[in-house]
């Protein structure tokens, strides 16, 4: 990861100086482009995709005006910015526990103006969803208990009546499935 | 923090779980933002987390299954019918092996006459004689005194009697008691599918004390002139070896060596249609007056009769399908066997051979074997071993049996040869 992560430092440096620059196409790239993983840290951290939503639009807002005004100095550290960002905004959300109103900012359009991103995502929600509904009722039970309820696998083994040894058996099997089908569906 | 890390120690559940730390939470965020496989998994494991946690109620409200309990009942259930219903082929399987080597039905001895006053107490005598003589039974000690004299055992079935009578006409004697008779008085030698040889293997009874017993016997009824003439026309009977005389025991082991189970036969691929013809439709059949008829049809016609007992009947349509179809392997063989069942083994040869002479058909090995017990019933040991020995060089149904029935029959033999 260490060749990826010197890619996405230089990329970000780059990122960072169109976006000085007033370069419009390099502030949707940086929202394209951090906009899901925003959105993933938000919704698991608020468990609401709505609230997520807009925490993610305030995030990536808020990091485009930093950019703008060249308040993020080390620009090869973008994603740790980001999700030092990402991580202020919800914490003030958990402290206010109030909905921030929609941004009025151009920009926010733009957030979730991906009609292509936002149909791949709805129809491989779709197609997990239906994957799952095919597994066994049993299996469905140890992924909700484990992935859901957060129980560990000790406590789902016992409450299933199973072993531990074939509640972990079934689970990673259950998960690794998933992903190998899922996984690398292409979405932006 | 590395992608490799983060799938070992399942980070993203974790992370999902709430289960990380606030600086491994930081760190696993900033990875996220810069790697977008890791990002696309918790993506993935975030929409089955949501749609789970939809679901929760239902899923909650399955009953859990009981794993596999069900399923190992049907299994054991399973492997338990199998295991009986195989068993109960292979026993019926050997039932049916043995009824073919050995012995025939319940012996139904004719209801006897009433003796004589001096022959109850002649019978009487002998068998406290024997009571005294040896610690046996008392029956025990009368079948030695049984098998102490010669007699003659008269041929089982209606053409073999031929020889016989003509033996009992010389010698009066009787069919040692407990063998089974046909309505002639022969031993009838024909076996019911389900009989073994040893659940019919004779019991003898009273015996008569004496050979001037033998002529009052019951179950021997009169003989009939022309079938005594006819015996004593013919030079066969006149042979040295007919002229032997058995003793019970060797009667018993002939009887055993000879008689006879019904071949069974299904309508498989042979389904007859109605119901059989009437006696004038037989003649009509018979005397192939009807051009539909074809020797198909008379041959179905006959196995209607012959799986139902009616040998006779099916013998008369048999005889009018082997004129239209001289060769066929299967009319032949079944109507040898109805001959011998009926008590014509004479009669028997001449079909049996043409269905051996048919060559390779499924009849092949059956044809010997019935052949072999023809000739035995006629007392031709030689020619039945032949035909036992044919039948044992092929593989079927019978072939363990015929060899038994060869090594019995050389055994038989040798020891007449040596008396």
């Amino acid at each position: 990861m260490v060749t990826g992560e010197n890619s996405a430092a230089s990329l970000s440096v780059t990122l960072i100086a169109r976006i000085r620059s007033g370069e419009g196409t390099a502030e949707e790239e940086l929202v394209t482009l951090y906009r899901r993983p925003v959105f993933a840290i938000a919704a698991a951290r608020t468990g609401d995709r709505e609230v997520a939503l807009d925490l993610t639009q305030e995030v990536l807002m808020a990091v485009l005006k930093a950019a703008r005004s060249g308040q993020i100095r080390e620009s090869e550290k973008l994603a740790a910015f980001i999700q030092g960002t990402a991580r202020n905004l919800i914490n003030n959300y958990f402290k206010s526990r109030v909905r921030r109103a929609e941004s009025t900012l151009e920009a926010a359009e733009n957030l979730s103006n991906d009609p292509i991103g936002e149909l791949e995502a709805a129809e491989r929600r779709r197609l997990v969803q239906a994957e799952l509904r095919s597994y066994s009722v049993l299996d469905q039970q140890i992924l909700l208990f484990s992935l859901v309820d957060g129980h560990s696998l000790a406590e789902v083994a016992e409450r299933l009546k199973m072993s531990h040894e074939a509640v972990r058996a079934r689970k990673s099997r259950l998960v690794r499935k998933i992903t190998k089908k899922f996984g690398g569906l292409s979405h932006k | 923090m590395d992608c490799q890390a983060i799938n070992r120690e399942d980070l993203a559940e974790k992370y999902l779980g709430h289960r990380l730390d606030a600086a491994q939470m930081d760190e696993f965020e900033t990875h996220l933002l810069e790697c977008p496989n890791c990002a696309r998994e918790l993506e993935l494991l975030q929409t089955v987390q949501t749609d789970l946690a939809e679901r929760a109620h239902e899923i909650r409200g399955w009953t859990a299954p009981k794993p596999h309990f069900f399923r190992w009942q049907i299994v054991v259930l399973a492997g338990i019918v199998i295991v009986v219903a195989t068993a109960s082929v292979v026993l019926r399987w050997q039932k049916t092996q043995t009824a073919s080597t050995t012995s025939p039905p319940p012996p139904q001895t004719p209801p006897p006459v009433a003796p004589t006053k001096a022959q109850d107490s002649e019978k009487i005598a002998a068998r406290k004689q024997a009571e005294l003589a040896s610690p046996h039974t008392a029956s025990q000690a009368l079948t030695s005194v049984a098998a102490g004299e010669q007699v003659k055992l008269e041929k089982p079935h209606t053409a073999v009697p031929d020889t016989q009578k003509a033996k009992v006409a010389k010698a009066n004697t009787p069919v040692p008691d407990g063998l089974p008779t046909n309505a002639r008085g022969s031993i009838d030698f024909t076996l019911n599918s389900s009989q073994t040889a040893r659940d019919n293997a004779p019991s003898f009874g009273p015996v008569p004390t004496s050979a001037a017993d033998a002529p009052n016997k019951s179950v021997k009824p009169a003989q009939e002139p022309q079938q005594v003439a006819a015996a004593n026309s013919q030079p066969a009977v006149e042979t040295a070896k007919a002229e032997a005389q058995l003793t019970t025991e060797q009667g018993v082991e002939l009887y055993k060596l000879a008689a006879v189970v019904p071949p069974p036969y299904t309508f498989s691929g042979l389904v007859a249609k109605g119901k059989l013809p009437d006696a004038h439709d037989k003649g009509k059949y018979s005397s192939g007056s009807t051009p539909s008829d074809t020797g198909r049809q008379l041959f179905q016609n006959a196995m209607a009769g012959y799986v139902e007992g009616r040998y006779g009947e099916a013998v008369s349509f048999l005889e009018s399908a082997v004129q239209k179809e001289p060769k066929a392997a299967d009319v032949n063989f079944y109507l040898g066997v109805c001959k011998l069942l009926l008590g014509h083994p004479q009669e028997s040869i001449a079909p049996l051979k043409r269905a051996v002479a048919a060559g390779n058909s499924p009849y092949l090995q059956s044809s010997h074997y019935y052949l072999a017990k023809a000739y035995l019933q006629q007392e031709k040991f030689e020619e039945a071993e032949g035909e036992f020995r044919d039948a044992a060089t092929i593989s079927g149904r019978l072939t363990s049996e015929a060899k038994s029935l060869l090594a019995r029959t050389q055994a038989f033999r040798a020891q007449l040869d040596k008396k």
